[in-house]
């Protein structure tokens, strides 16, 4: 019970680190200035015209495309990590 | 180099898979503003290529659903005309018209009076005729890359309600490859030479061991995908890419098989160089780039094993060593659209690019026959036919090109103009001696030159391209020259030798053909004199 917690534990932590890294790849910065919790509305970088970029270096990196209503809704790094495949 | 992308739709994603080309992005949608106005960011003196990449149903307008004509992309091509136009110095990469696969009028498209598919045909085919007129026009087909990777996977409806941006991450990366593409072979990068392994890649099976009929190769089964690599590797020997052959085999058993298998598309005669040998073939490339005067940076090496290809890699990092296809189904189109685009793209094939490879084998033939004859048995050997033209009106461009270009055997180094060269050939004082040279393994076209001033008697200029150097054409020439004087009633001949760093070689030829030295000025000119006897 235990190792099974453990083992999803680190798949979300995974592709929270992945997130980062697609986040931080599309707005140019480092992956350190960025945590789970970061978000459009704490990170003036990631304004709308970023976000798209955002997206497109998401579906480039797992090989899946967001559909327009996750576009709009996922804002944060903790939702894109849910939607990593 | 300063880039410049102009869109009708959002492109900007286009510009950082470019990198690291520099590439600026003109504003949303400013694709037809900024190729008319005369003083837009496209017109800046930095600029030297503009891309235009756009999406076609957006510039379809009201057309894309029958309401009215494609006027937005009649203003487009006009547009881009007058750019073109006025901006020769600037390359513009435009891409086809290319509509998507809806269509509103369903199965009656192709024959109804609004058809989409005609509207596309018939835009294309004025942009087309663009490009034929523009040499800095470069267009290249949208449509292959829908064909190559699908519509669904290119295009994302999501991303353009979200941002007008139309296409896919996968979309932004084929367009970049296909740019750079497109400017790596309009700057003519182009590789030269593709060096072919034998079995297993032109061949199913080992030939030494199955003999010359028993190799896998035919119309049917494996042996036909063999057959159809074949097929291709010819079509790209088309372009004006030579091949050649480094095999670890018996000569004998390749000769064999060159001129005795029927199933055989490639012939012995493809082939710029053979060599077939158990030496390593990295040793043998340096050999066939010797062969061939050509540098191994132009050369694309393939092989179906990976030891070779690595030990390749290893030697001659220079040399494009591509993976091999897992499936030899995948041989051909591996070939064409993987291979070819990467390394032998052109912009322009001429008639000269299709007859490359023989071109190349005559060189090397000649060389054989001088390394093995004695000199005069050479020169029967060859066959050499000449052909000299007195006055050659039609050929002025080439013979001040001559005259330009000639520096070691030209006895007189004066450079002419095309315009000289036409009073020469209309004034009867002068003479301009042309001489075409053809023997057995080709023909090389005009050779050698003399102008021959008739007033005085003297051998103003006197030339012979170093591709015929040491085949005694030159006396030919001289022979000719001299008969046009005596023609003339004159009863000696003037010929002059004036140094320069480089014509050394011709330093004797008018003593070596019976010239007496009268004058030797202290600058080492020297003036000659043969008398003609009646």
């Amino acid at each position: 019970m235990d190792a099974l917690l453990t083992r999803s534990q680190s798949t979300a932590d995974a592709k929270t680190r992945a997130v980062i890294e697609v986040v931080a790849k599309a707005l140019e910065i480092s992956p350190d200035e960025l945590g789970p919790d970061t978000s459009m509305d704490d990170t003036p970088l990631w304004d709308s015209v970023a976000h798209l970029t955002i997206c497109l270096e998401f579906e480039r990196r797992f090989g899946q495309s967001l559909d327009l209503e996750k576009i709009f809704t996922a804002s944060s790094v903790r939702d894109l990590a849910k939607l990593v495949p | 180099m300063k880039f410049l992308l102009l869109s009708n739709v959002n492109m900007q994603p286009l510009s950082a898979s470019l990198k690291p080309l520099a590439v600026e992005c003109g504003g949303y949608n400013s694709l037809l503003a900024d190729l008319a106005t005369t003083d837009s960011p496209a017109t800046a003196a930095g600029v030297s290529h503009v891309l235009c990449v756009f999406d076609t149903d957006t510039m379809m307008g009201g057309a894309l659903h029958g309401e009215g004509a494609p006027e937005q992309c009649r203003m487009f091509l006009d547009a881009l005309e007058g750019f073109c136009d006025r901006n020769p110095g600037k390359t513009v990469i435009a891409n086809t018209f290319c509509l998507g696969s809806q269509r509103w009028l369903g199965f009656a498209d192709l024959i109804h009076q609004k058809s989409l598919r005609e509207m596309e045909t018939s835009l294309n085919g004025r942009l087309v005729a663009l490009a034929k007129t523009h040499p800095n026009l470069l267009v290249f087909d949208m449509e292959l890359l829908f064909r190559r990777h699908g519509e669904d996977a290119l295009i994302s409806n999501a991303l353009w309600y979200a941002g007008r941006i139309r296409y896919s991450a996968r979309m932004f990366e084929v367009l970049a490859a296909t740019i750079r593409q497109a400017l790596a072979a309009h700057a003519q990068k182009a590789r030269k030479v593709l060096i072919v392994d034998l079995d297993n890649t032109l061949w199913g099976g080992v030939v030494g061991e199955l003999g010359a009929t028993g190799v896998a190769l035919g119309e049917d089964g494996a042996g036909r995908c063999f057959r159809d690599f074949q097929r291709s590797l010819k079509a790209v020997q088309q372009t004006g890419i030579l091949l050649a052959i480094a095999s670890k085999n018996e000569l004998a058993d390749v000769e064999e098989i060159l001129d005795d298998n029927p199933m055989m598309v490639l012939r012995r005669e493809d082939f710029a160089a053979v060599y077939a040998n158990w030496e390593p073939k990295a040793e043998n490339i340096v050999k066939i780039a010797e062969q061939l005067g050509l540098g191994t940076d132009s050369f694309v090496f393939i092989d179906d094993n990976p030891v070779e290809r690595e030990a390749v890699r290893k030697f001659l990092p220079e040399v494009a060593v591509p993976e091999f296809p897992d499936r030899i189904e995948n041989l051909q189109t591996w070939l064409l659209r993987e291979v070819a685009p990467a390394y032998f793209g052109k912009y322009a094939i001429t008639a000269e690019d299709a007859a490359k490879t023989e071109q190349y084998r005559a060189h090397a033939s000649r060389q054989k026959l001088a390394a093995s004859f004695d000199l005069d048995g050479y020169l029967r050997e060859l066959n050499i036919e000449c052909n000299i033209e007195v006055d050659p009106s039609k050929q002025l461009v080439r013979a001040a090109q001559m005259t330009q270009k000639t520096n070691q055997f030209n006895l007189t180094t004066r450079r002419y103009e095309v315009t000289d060269l036409a009073r020469f050939v209309e004034s009867s004082e002068h003479a301009v001696l042309m001489l075409d040279y053809r023997d057995r393994f080709g023909d090389e076209g005009s050779v050698a030159l003399a102008i021959v001033d008739l007033a005085e008697g003297r051998i103003d200029t006197f030339l012979t391209s170093c591709r015929v150097i040491g085949r005694k054409v030159e006396a030919r020439l001289l022979d000719k020259a001299v008969e046009l004087c005596r023609d003339r009633g004159l009863q000696r001949v003037i010929g002059e030798y004036i140094p320069t760093r480089k014509n050394k070689m011709a330093a004797t030829f008018y003593e070596n053909h019976g010239f007496t030295p009268m004058l030797r000025a202290p600058d080492g000119r020297v003036t000659y004199e043969k008398p003609i006897d009646g």
